[in-house]
């Protein structure tokens, strides 16, 4: 009850300040700029706009930072589902449906998806966010380096077995993300390793040149031999919206898929690819029109989306209530509440709560806003597919290169991404996927570091990771993952054989 | 970890070469040989590979160039080698100069004006 009259008082002040509102929407619509370009990520615009919120008050510029970070989650479908290209990260798993639907010229009705799922993930994180923070996030902090080893460990099976590719190439994939993840200095005893003696590449390889070298780059190569090239841009915005209907049909997966987003996002450094992967993995478990992903499903894209912002709503929690930073973006919205006097931790609410209450009203604002922003922004981001592809694959080459010298203004992170864009290539026409290779590089290093810190909490054992309930549920799910249709496929081969034709 | 990747990227990788040995002799015998989804080989290497050296030099002539010169240049020898044979016209390479030319100054405004990337 106290919960819902500070809610109301926080909802007054905002609805009632036109320039809380309008920061709101220019925080929305910056982020969803700077998701929807490859390149341009959503730590780069908070980090940029921190210095651009010193004089507002404290409460209008955390939100406005919040509302960028909403945004640039959303609005990373754009590319995704238009040209293949995840404006984020956690889009990847956005393109193995969203893309076919475009190219089945269904890009509008894709898009839809995405921005009712982003709202409604958004919506089912910031209920979790003002009703069970603090509870939720002394849960997260329960868990051990066993557990967090197991998810990783999850993420990774998912993505092996996802992509439309024969099982062993999509674990090739994604040891070969791992392997790219293990290059710099090994985290525990401190040595470097396949550092070939550069100093460069004692930091490792980042995340970011990795998506765009090893996504970016093989795509646009792929898209320039095409037969037939990109999709067409739609005629007509009609049928954006799905009916009521529709949208009854795939109430459960978001539901489902924003929880799995949300615990996702509580727990430190998981972020939303993992989210988006298992909530993709479980829509096509609990889908009639299993065989119909990766070919354009709708439930696809949903459950990628819905995850996605179910995880920025997640992130939140752990950060507001407990002062841990999820991932790059969160550790920026810290620095930017601890810039403006907050001190983020379990006393938050007790120090600040005007402020927080304000805060978590605006997220609900700012997620809202998304619908807007994007049904209007798809109109102008959707001319892309107009233009001729001489004159786009340049434009994205060019912003490629830029937009990963500008994440650190290095020059070695550039040939990284070109090397690794080579590499991609090729691997392509090897049709050995590449999306696995990016998640191994983005999980990888959680993967190591925790598995190893278990093995040391138990002395060596590796039981450890099967004598624990939440690991052991973990890690079974994902050998079924892997195992499971090559057993299911063969079981059926031999019943087959065993029944005589009719 | 290092050891783990070796190894097993070699064994993934035999499987792979294999599992798709077999499946290209068996769909050679059963003749459900597909069409490939992509350019011929040669072409494919050819411009492919053409565009692989301009993008590399590209990014090594970073340093000493010029930021909106060598954009510049990129753009348009990369898009005259993709223009389709009806785009190979003067309007058509005029099209591709001034389009280069607003692209590469709108990038190096933005870049370095309003995000405050240090390029040259």
């Amino acid at each position: 009850m106290e919960t819902l009259s500070h809610l109301a008082v926080a909802f007054g002040n905002e609805l009632s300040s036109p320039l809380s509102l309008g920061l709101i929407l220019v925080g929305v619509m910056v982020g969803f700029t700077f998701g929807a370009t490859p390149g341009l990520t959503a730590t780069m615009g908070v980090a940029l706009f921190i210095p651009l919120t010193f004089p507002l008050p404290s409460d209008m510029a955390i939100s406005m930072m919040i509302a960028l970070y909403c945004g640039s989650m959303a609005g990373g479908a754009i590319p995704a589902i238009l040209i293949n290209i995840p404006g984020t990260p956690s889009a990847v798993v956005t393109t193995i449906d969203g893309y076919p639907m475009t190219r089945n010229g269904r890009a509008v009705e894709a898009y839809g998806w995405a921005l009712v799922a982003s709202v409604v993930g958004g919506a089912v994180a910031w209920l979790a966010l003002v009703s069970l923070a603090p509870a939720l996030a002394r849960l997260a902090l329960k868990l051990g380096s066993a557990e967090y080893a197991a998810v990783a460990f999850l993420g990774l099976a998912i993505i092996s077995s996802v992509v439309p590719a024969p099982l062993v190439k999509g674990v090739l994939a994604t040891v070969i993300g791992l392997g790219l993840s293990v290059v710099g200095f090994d985290q525990i005893t401190g040595q470097g390793r396949w550092t070939f003696d550069s100093l460069q590449l004692t930091r490792g390889i980042g995340i970011m040149p990795a998506l765009i070298g090893l996504l970016v780059i093989p795509e646009l190569m792929s898209t320039l031999f095409q037969r037939g090239g990109h999709a067409e841009a739609p005629k007509t915005l009609k049928g954006m919206f799905p009916t009521f209907a529709g949208f009854a049909r795939q109430s459960v997966n978001m539901i489902r898929s924003s929880v799995i987003g949300v615990v996702t996002g509580i727990i430190p450094a998981l972020g939303g690819s993992v989210g988006a992967l298992i909530a993709y993995d479980q829509a096509k478990r609990f889908s009639r029109n299993r065989a119909n992903f990766g070919k354009g499903e709708p439930a696809g894209v949903v459950a990628s989306e819905s995850a996605n912002n179910g995880v920025t709503g997640g992130a939140l929690i752990p950060l507001l209530t407990l002062g841990i930073p999820g991932d790059t973006v969160t550790a920026m919205l810290l620095g930017g509440l601890m810039i403006h006097g907050l001190q983020p931790g379990p006393r938050l609410f007790e120090t600040s709560g005007d402020i927080v209450w304000n805060i978590l009203a605006s997220v609900l604002l700012a997620n809202m806003a998304i619908i807007v922003v994007g049904a209007i922004g798809f109109r102008f981001f959707v001319r892309v597919l107009d233009v001729p592809k001489h004159l786009l694959a340049p434009a994205l080459f060019v912003l490629a290169v830029v937009g990963t010298y500008s994440l650190s203004n290095s020059w070695f992170d550039v040939v990284i991404m070109l090397c690794l864009g080579v590499f991609g290539f090729l691997a392509t026409l090897g049709s050995i996927p590449v999306y696995p290779m990016v998640i191994g590089v983005i999980l990888g290093p959680l993967l190591e570091s925790e598995t190893r810190r278990a093995l040391v909490i138990s002395g060596g054992d590796w039981t450890t990771f099967l004598t624990r309930p939440v690991s052991a549920v973990l890690v079974t799910l994902a050998i079924a993952i892997l195992i499971g249709p090559s057993i299911t496929g063969l079981l059926r081969k031999r019943t087959r054989a065993r029944t005589p034709d009719a | 970890m290092p050891q783990f990747v070796v190894v097993t990227v070699i064994v993934l990788a035999s499987l792979s070469a294999i599992n798709d040995v077999l499946r290209w002799r068996g769909a050679r015998r059963t003749g459900r040989a597909t069409e490939p989804a992509i350019a011929p080989v040669r072409q494919v290497l050819l411009v492919g590979g053409g565009i692989l050296v301009l993008l590399a030099a590209y990014v090594f002539a970073w340093r000493p160039l010029p930021f909106s010169l060598i954009t510049f240049v990129f753009f348009t020898s990369v898009s005259a080698i993709l223009a389709p044979p009806s785009v190979r016209t003067f309007r058509g390479y005029a099209v591709i100069a001034l389009t280069g030319l607003l692209f590469s100054i709108g990038v190096w405004l933005l870049f370095t004006l309003v995000l405050k990337v240090p390029l040259r």
